[in-house]
């Protein structure tokens, strides 16, 4: 166990290194950056002396290494377009997008289970098809259109809740302030709903869908069927055996459903003025600002292959036959 | 965005019918005609992708106007204006800059089809070639191409698109590139997964005894005997690239102005949303939902039917 | 442990709801209230370091900014006029290269250390040193645009810049009035990154909260008298997409948004919350037309007809009677505009010679058969692209395809091509942008040659000069650009030669001129707050009004 986890780790370093090389190479490929920090009316000397100051001019291996080099040793450059640390920048923003992930995650499993066992039990009655049919009505909509929606709807005609925004709850807790962070929830749930729910109703729905299929599944198997023919009662037989065997294929696609939500937050953050790290990135990679895509690209990818570690361990954890190794 | 998986809760076990099963043309046909029927849903779902084919088969004599043919005059017309003459000038209503909305919807098929199609194929056919490589062949190639998996899973995304896309420029091939980079990796853990399996059985053995080269047996007599979960997820993929092309729109990337897709024209009508101008959102939004939603029922039923272990476990809802 | 989760859940849920009394002083989003005016922008700040302003560093930071600092003179309210700020006169040197500002006395910064000549001629010199790597509108645009040499302060309050030449003085006064002044001796002690996330400021308000992401609070600094602080607290939020701004304005949640979508003035009006302004505005929005030999859209395409057809002059001259700006403004901008004769604001070009280009179809074609582009057999004479970005108000993307719609009507088949801000401007300042370009640049209402100077002299390289994106090389102009400093004290040659100058302009145009961008405003209701023509938001100037 221990083994594997050491195993995982070094992978993680080598996962990260190709996706700050690929980052790189990419973001180099699309035209020297100087041009984007220059003044408008810069001469060609001016262009080329900023070129200098900002280190384009080196080759690209030695700029890499450079980075490489500096990242190793904590240091993640100074972002060009704010000035500041690149680390700070995109620190600044990790805990809104952590919110909206890891709100939207909960809310896409929590919601997910009742419906997905709810129609699999009641397979092929009308709970089950119209529950399905609300599944793939969900799956089938953009979320920064459905965002809108909920803002045109229950901001703007309702008024029942904030058009946009951001009460940060994750921030004071990091910092230690934890009384802040619960005088802030109920405001921070406010803020959170909209973009929390336009973000996962795709997941909720593909969830539900999924678990569905796995319950129904479970209940086929033998050891379901003993049960029943035993004389256990069918909630016994749900909680006891189906349910339970049914997470193992489950969570695993729940932990990549984290890197999916990640993935939907730029373009909720943008409807919702939310605070978060992919508008951020989106602004820098049109910036070219590269110590800040570099920041960010690694620590993205560092919850990624964790939120996939997670779900490597959970299924050892949940299903014993599995060994890690 | 499709970067996740596809579920397919019956994993890791095999679910392959065995290959004479599959093989007999005539019943296969015959069983599927009948399980889709008695499932009812899949047909509506047919009819409808063969609809929207067949309007971007023959956008060029269904759209009742050039699609990009700016009318200032005209602009924001609700659906069903009349011009001065009493004659109907838009059935669907126009855009912000006058365009004909149904027009539009009409060729929009054509990309949002072939962007789906073609990412999801490329994706699916580079994943599953990857994998089956890697499963097949084991060790170094095996190291290789799942490290290469594992980049591109810790790999948001939707940043690798911005990226690739800002560096490409806009347009549709990129698009499918991008979107099929997007997906091949889902495609690569199955088709390696099932090879794994698949590679002990006897079936393989005869034939490697008979003296036929690697290649041959990989494309040859492994390969048909993986592709049934495969092809389940890449008609549930098609409906997430759609979507993911809406996205990317959202953003102001993907396809040129002058080609019109529904997810552009989705992403362009929210500045004139609170104007009151609901057409411009409503259309191409049904015409995806309907895409997507008729998709995944015949994914639904494509893995009901082909996947004898789940067979009868839905009624394609 | 499937029964115990949503347990222990709703145990945690009460234990956090029994703990919410108990808290005080939580955290909200800022909304308007009797002290606190919210103004909604799309952008961010980037850095807020006073020598860093506007570019990519900046982002939105000039509209804030011009709170926390003050300047010497300001770019007043009222248009053309140019008001005395911490400054309440100058003069200016025999030979026009020396200006000395005469500052107020008793000025302090946020910080409470004066604020003298010796800080505002810091503040010209600090952003003007190439080794500091400033880049932006005083960086980049003052420096060059004045020549500037040095600043030095004369005495307490007396500070004098230096410039290379002598310069039309209404010009040169805007110029100076975009330097924000800072103090010495608090930046000095700062380093460039803490310079970029503190504020320590001149101008009326402070800088109280800054949430990155989310908005900017500032503060009425008090006892500073030289401008009204109608508001104690003025919040900008930063809302990236429009819909979600007007949502906020409409809501209630907003007082100022500019530039809304044109199309939801009615629901702005409808909302009962805030009035949907339409106003003229100074942002010169054209078509520009690459010339650059060397752009390599002409080298990859040496055949391509088009990049060739819009160097000569009689078919730019044609180009200008395909486009109806009269319908683009009534029917896409919902307001009406007076179409440019020149690269110069409607109110600054007295030009009693020239009448804009009128829109007539027909007399394009002709032009263009003259010039030997008949109508292919598809109808085309030649094709062009079109790079454009994708932006709201007057430079909306359906006004963009209305042009492109209206140039493809007269034969020349013209395709707007919409890209990413940056890289748009990316190419346009290596003059790489085109053939055609729908853009816009900044201009003024208080002197003509501000908004020549898009296209400076012979010393600059004329055709190559670097704000020259359209490589227009035409003698005439840059010889006249070049004379313009020497006419400084006699304004009535000066205007002559001006009037000259945009006449060339008008008969050999590098671009295809359109209007002035009119501009929105959505103001709340509950404030007196007068628009402004130009990019900027006075927010100090912002009042409650009586009745509310």
């Amino acid at each position: 166990m221990h083994k594997y986890i050491i195993r995982r780790l070094l992978l993680t370093v080598v996962v990260v290194f190709g996706v700050t090389l690929l980052t790189f190479l990419s973001i180099h490929m699309a035209g020297d950056p100087t041009i984007f920090y220059i003044s408008e009316r810069a001469s060609k000397e001016e262009r080329l002396a900023a070129r200098q100051r900002l280190g384009f001019d080196r080759p690209l291996h030695i700029q890499y290494l450079d980075f490489v080099v500096n990242l190793a040793r904590g240091d993640t450059g100074t972002s060009l377009q704010h000035r500041v640390p690149a680390f700070d920048v995109v620190m600044e923003r990790m805990p809104a997008t952590l919110e909206l992930t890891i709100g939207g995650f909960l809310l896409s499993t929590i919601v997910a289970f009742p419906i997905g066992v709810l129609a699999a039990t009641r397979r092929g009655t009308m709970t089950d098809g119209t529950l399905m049919l609300g599944a793939m009505l969900g799956q089938s909509m953009p979320s920064f259109w459905l965002g809108l929606m909920f803002i045109m709807f229950f901001a703007v005609t309702l008024r029942w809740m904030p058009v946009s925004g951001h009460v940060p709850f994750i921030k004071p807790l990091l910092e230690g302030d934890a009384g802040l962070a619960l005088a802030n929830l109920p405001e921070a749930i406010r803020y959170l709903l909209m973009p929390m729910v336009a973000v996962s109703v795709y997941s909720i729905s593909r969830n539900s869908r999924l678990i569905r299929s796995a319950v129904l599944e479970v209940l086929r198997q033998d050891y379901v069927v003993t049960a029943r023919a035993k004389g256990l009662n069918e909630r016994a037989v749900m909680m006891r055996h189906a349910i339970r065997n049914a997470l193992i294929p489950i969570v695993t696609v729940l932990a990549l459903q984290f890197a999916f939500l990640l993935n939907g937050v730029i373009v909720t953050e943008t409807v919702f003025s939310w605070p978060g790290v992919g508008r951020l990135v989106f602004d820098a990679v049109s910036k070219r600002d590269v110590p800040l895509v570099m920041t960010a690209v690694v620590l993205l990818s560092f919850l990624f292959v964790g939120a996939n570690l997670i779900a490597d361990l959970m299924y050892g954890f949940l299903d014993p036959r599995i060994r890690l190794e | 965005m499709s970067a996740g998986k596809e579920p397919n809760p019956a994993k890791p076990k095999s679910r392959v019918p065995p290959l004479d099963q599959m093989h007999a043309p005539q019943s296969f046909i015959q069983r599927a005609t009948s399980s889709m029927v008695k499932a009812r849903y899949p047909v509506v779902a047919i009819f409808f992708l063969t609809l929207i084919a067949l309007c971007a088969v023959f956008a060029p004599q269904l759209a009742p106007k050039d699609p990009n043919r700016v009318e200032i005059f005209l602009r924001l017309n609700p659906p069903l204006s009349y011009n001065e003459q009493g004659q109907l000038e838009s059935v669907l209503g126009t855009d912000a800059a006058g365009r004909d909305v149904l027009s539009r919807l009409v060729y929009g098929a054509r990309i949002s089809f072939f962007v789906g199609l073609a990412a999801v194929g490329f994706g699916g056919g580079a994943g599953t070639i990857l994998g089956l490589t890697a499963g097949y062949l084991g060790g170094r190639v095996d190291d290789l191409i799942m490290r290469l998996a594992d980049i591109q899973l810790a790999y948001p995304f939707i940043l690798f698109a911005i990226m690739m896309l800002t560096i490409l420029g806009e347009g549709v091939l990129n698009l499918v590139l991008v979107l099929g980079i997007g997906q091949w990796v889902t495609y690569a853990r199955i088709a390696r997964a099932e090879t794994l399996v698949q590679r002990e059985r006897e079936y393989v053995e005869a034939v490697r005894a008979l003296g036929a080269t690697e290649w041959r047996i990989m494309l040859r007599t492994i390969m048909p005997n993986i592709l049934t979960p495969l092809i389940v997820i890449a008609s549930f993929n098609v409906a997430g690239v759609i979507l993911s092309e809406a996205s990317l729109s959202f953003l102001g990337l993907g396809v040129p102005e002058r080609v019109p897709t529904w997810g552009a024209m989705l992403a362009n009508s929210r500045t004139e949303l609170l104007g009151g101008s609901w057409w411009l959102a409503a259309f191409p939004g049904l015409a995806i939902m309907f895409t997507v939603v008729s998709l995944n029922i015949l994914g639904d039923w494509m893995r009901d039917f082909l996947d004898p272990r789940l067979r009868g476990s839905g009624q394609g809802l | 442990m499937n029964r115990k989760v949503p347990f222990m859940l709703s145990l945690l849920l009460i234990i956090v709801l029994g703990l919410v009394p108990l808290m005080s002083s939580a955290q909200t989003v800022p909304t308007p209230d009797d002290d606190t005016l919210v103004i909604a922008i799309n952008g961010e700040p980037g850095s807020m370091d006073p020598a860093q302003v506007g570019g990519s560093t900046g982002g939105s930071n000039f509209r804030i900014m011009m709170h926390t600092f003050a300047t010497l003179y300001e770019l007043g309210q009222a248009s053309g006029a140019i008001d005395p700020y911490l400054a309440h006169s100058f003069t200016v040197s025999e030979d026009g290269t020396e200006w000395t500002f005469h500052m107020h006395e008793g000025l302090t910064c946020d910080d409470g250390e004066a604020l003298t000549a010796e800080d505002a001629a810091y503040s010209f010199n600090r952003m003007a040193d190439p080794a500091n790597g400033f880049t932006g509108n005083s960086a980049g645009f003052v420096v060059a645009s004045t020549g500037f040499v040095e600043a030095r302060a004369d005495s307490e309050l007396d500070v004098t810049i230096v410039a290379r030449k002598p310069q039309n003085r209404a010009m040169r006064l805007g110029l100076y009035s975009e330097v924000l002044v800072h103090c010495k001796d608090s930046y000095e002690a700062m380093s460039f990154e803490e310079a970029a996330r503190n504020v320590v400021g001149s101008g009326p308000y402070s800088l109280a909260e800054w949430v990155p992401g989310e908005y900017m609070s500032l503060k009425a600094v008090e006892g500073f008298g030289l401008r009204p602080q109608g508001f104690e607290n003025l919040v900008w939020r930063f809302i990236p997409e429009p819909s979600t701004a007007v949502a906020e304005v409409i809501t209630g949640n907003v007082d100022i948004y500019k530039e809304f979508p044109a199309s939801q003035a009615e629901a702005i009006r409808n909302s009962g919350m805030a009035e949907a302004r339409f106003f003229p505005g100074t942002t010169r929005t054209y078509i520009g037309f690459n010339l650059n030999p060397d752009a390599p859209f002409r080298v990859e395409n040496p055949d391509d007809v088009g990049a060739q057809a819009i160097m000569r002059t009689d078919v730019r001259v044609a180009l200008q009677y395909a486009i109806d700006t009269d319908a683009i403004c009534e029917n896409l901008l919902l307001t009406t505009c007076e179409r440019a004769t020149s690269l110069v604001n409607p109110s600054n070009a007295d030009h009693p010679t020239l009448e804009p280009y009128p829109y007539d179809p027909a007399k394009a074609e002709e032009l263009l058969d003259a010039a030997g582009y008949p109508r292919g057999d598809d109808g085309v004479r030649f094709s062009l692209e079109m790079p454009a970005r994708r932006l709201t108000g007057a430079m909306a993307p359906e006004v963009v395809l209305a042009t492109a719609q209206m140039l493809t009507d007269i034969g020349v088949q013209t395709e707007a091509i919409f890209q990413e801000s940056g890289d748009w401007v990316a190419a346009l300042i290596t003059h790489d942008l085109g053939p055609l370009y729908f853009g816009r640049t900044g201009g003024s209402e208080w002197s003509a040659q501000y908004d020549m100077a898009d296209i400076p002299g012979h010393e600059a390289g004329c055709g190559e000069a670097e704000t020259n994106y359209t490589n227009w090389d035409n003698d005439f102009w840059c010889t006249g650009w070049d004379t313009l400093p020497s006419l400084t004290g006699d304004p009535e040659a000066e205007r002559e030669l001006e009037i000259a100058m945009l006449e060339e302009f008008y008969n050999d145009p590098p671009w295809i001129m359109l209007f002035a961008g009119p501009r929105t405003e959505a103001v709340s209701n509950r404030i007196n707050y007068e628009s402004r023509a130009d990019y900027f938001i006075t927010g100090y100037s912002a009042t409650l009004k009586d009745d509310m």
